[in-house]
């Protein structure tokens, strides 16, 4: 990374324990031009849903859906049609229940995030739908937790942004943030897994960023990840489930 | 014992359905008006076991989360499935899923994503049909469900509890149930005992009830015997069970009467559920 970049990010993701790398269904997106970056994370219950947050995330970086006039109507409806195209279009050769999980269509939580530097003012703002989530840490303190704040409201039913036009209920229940920030300052997007162990961590009077800070650290980061995500959810503090952890520093 | 192992393909867990078949099914159903109680257990188990598939089916195919039997009962107690084994009452549920006994065309409205509704037509499984002859062997059936799930017990003794669902009207004709469910409640895994749910069908026209505390509105003496017989639902289900907007408490147990048996098993958790309310 050069120093002109006003960030510098970093990602790392594991798999379920006991299912391979193709099983994945998180993703997560970084686009340093447009200061925007994303993550999130399919729905076990639905299928294709790994390809619906590659969707997601990688629409939120070409398009900025915090600048849509229209928000999610102008936004979601090419994404939906870009899954459609990407799945298996006829119904004949498949069995009743790939089928059925098409008409369903994919699910996924989604968060992303935009970063605006003017003149005098630096400022951020973030859209998120279910329990991926957003921590803002300056001088080794939280400043923000988003959408999220305490582990207690993790559940297994988060909202969902779907695969399929759906008319009822037409804006989803999407969660909102605009903040400032300052050189220096940490931004850590994580799916539910994750999140939910940084926020117990705070609560039992931790700093949980220490820990992935380190790992940043360190020569060969992602294999470190890997060994400290087999370690935490070892020791049950992780839920095994898809890691995606995006960071992202604000530089001077 | 907290109910908290992970439901996955290498420490699955094991649902056993079992299915009064006998002489009084043939009698109306009061959940469903113009049903028979026999077709209204036939249309609910079906539509729980393609519930069930759909929440193991991904793009790859069907993932083993669960181990799948039917049991009936009237005059003898039969493993049901055959299409999928002749021999077995366990099933992977991958071989459930690819060896209904038939497939019906279906229609239904859906969403068109531009305010209105369209029709669409959709494959529905069809495992099991409507049977009402005999007597009531329900502890039979209770018998050959402890003995299945001892073995699966010995087989995955990690695993999330194997759950029992009986459905039935409720008047056995072999025995008292009441000692056999308490023997296979005490069955348990590493991570808790067993769960036996039971779901009363009524001839009686009444409010559904769902996962009730104490047997108030409960009208008859089968449906009281079968509440004492069914587990006190675990906490992680009971939470599951009200986030699903059910009204209940610590006292609830796994007992419905008349009501929808889909939600029995929307609670069993092996990831991210996809809610009726999401976009």
């Amino acid at each position: 990374m050069t120093s002109q970049k006003p960030f510098r990010w970093s990602s790392f993701s594991q798999p379920k324990k006991g299912h391979s790398l193709a099983e994945y269904e998180d993703s997560a997106a970084a686009d340093l031009s447009v200061c925007r970056f994303a993550i999130a994370d399919g729905a076990s219950e639905s299928s294709y849903s790994g390809e619906w947050a590659n969707k997601l995330t990688f629409g939120f970086i070409e398009n900025s859906l915090l600048q849509a006039p229209n928000g999610w109507a102008d936004w979601l409806p090419p994404l939906q049609k870009l899954w459609a195209n990407s799945v298996p279009a006829s119904p004949e050769n498949i069995s009743w229940f790939a089928e059925e999980k098409l008409h369903d269509g994919a699910f996924a939580t989604f968060l992303g995030l935009e970063f605006t530097l003017l003149p005098n003012e630096r400022t951020y703002q973030a859209i998120a739908v279910g329990d991926s989530c957003l921590f803002h840490v300056r001088d080794d303190k939280l400043v923000k937790a988003f959408p999220l704040q305490a582990a207690s409201e993790f559940s297994s039913r988060p909202a969902l942004l779907s695969s399929k036009p759906r008319s009822a209920g037409k804006t989803p229940m999407e969660k909102r943030l605009l903040a400032n920030f300052l050189p220096g300052d940490i931004f850590y997007l994580m799916t539910d897994a994750l999140a939910c162990w940084f926020l117990t961590e705070l609560e039992s009077g931790k700093k949980p960023w220490l820990d992935l800070n380190d790992i940043r650290s360190l020569p060969t980061p992602e294999m470190f990840f890997e060994t400290w995500v087999t370690t935490q959810r070892e020791s049950a503090a992780l839920k095994n489930d898809d890691i995606t952890l995006l960071v992202i520093d604000a530089l001077e | 014992m907290p109910y908290t192992a992970e439901i996955s393909r290498t420490n699955p867990t094991c649902i056993l359905f079992l299915i009064d078949q006998s002489s009084s099914m043939e009698g109306p159903f009061g959940g469903q008006q113009g049903k028979k109680k026999s077709e209204g257990v036939a249309d609910a188990i079906n539509r729980v076991l393609q519930n069930l598939v759909l929440k193991c089916a991904k793009a790859d195919g069907v993932r083993d989360y669960f181990h799948i039997g039917v049991i009936g009962y009237g005059d003898t107690v039969t493993p049901l499935l055959k299409n999928v084994s002749e021999n077995k009452v366990l099933h992977p549920i991958s071989a459930v899923a690819t060896s209904p006994m038939r497939v019906e065309q279906r229609k239904r409205l859906v969403d068109d994503g531009a305010g209105g509704f369209t029709e669409q037509s959709y494959r529905f499984p069809i495992w099991f049909e409507p049977v009402a002859e005999g007597k009531t062997a329900m502890y039979g059936a209770l018998e050959l469900a402890k003995q299945v799930i001892g073995g699966f017990l010995l087989r995955f003794p990690k695993c999330f509890p194997p759950l029992i669902i009986n459905l039935t009207d409720g008047q056995p004709s072999d025995a008292n149930p009441m000692q056999i469910a308490s023997e296979i409640r005490a069955l348990s895994s590493t991570d808790g005992q067993v769960l036996l749910f039971n779901a009363h069908i009524s001839e009686q026209e009444t409010v559904p009830v769902s996962f009730p505390s104490d047997d108030n509105r409960l009208p008859d003496i089968y449906a009281k015997v079968l509440l004492r017989m069914s587990s006190v639902l675990p906490d992680k289900l009971r939470l599951a069970a009200e986030e699903e907007g059910f009204a209940v408490n610590p006292n609830s147990r796994g007992f419905m009467f008349n009501a929808d048996l889909v939600a029995l098993v929307r609670f069993l958790e092996i990831g991210t559920r996809v809610a009726s309310h999401v976009r």
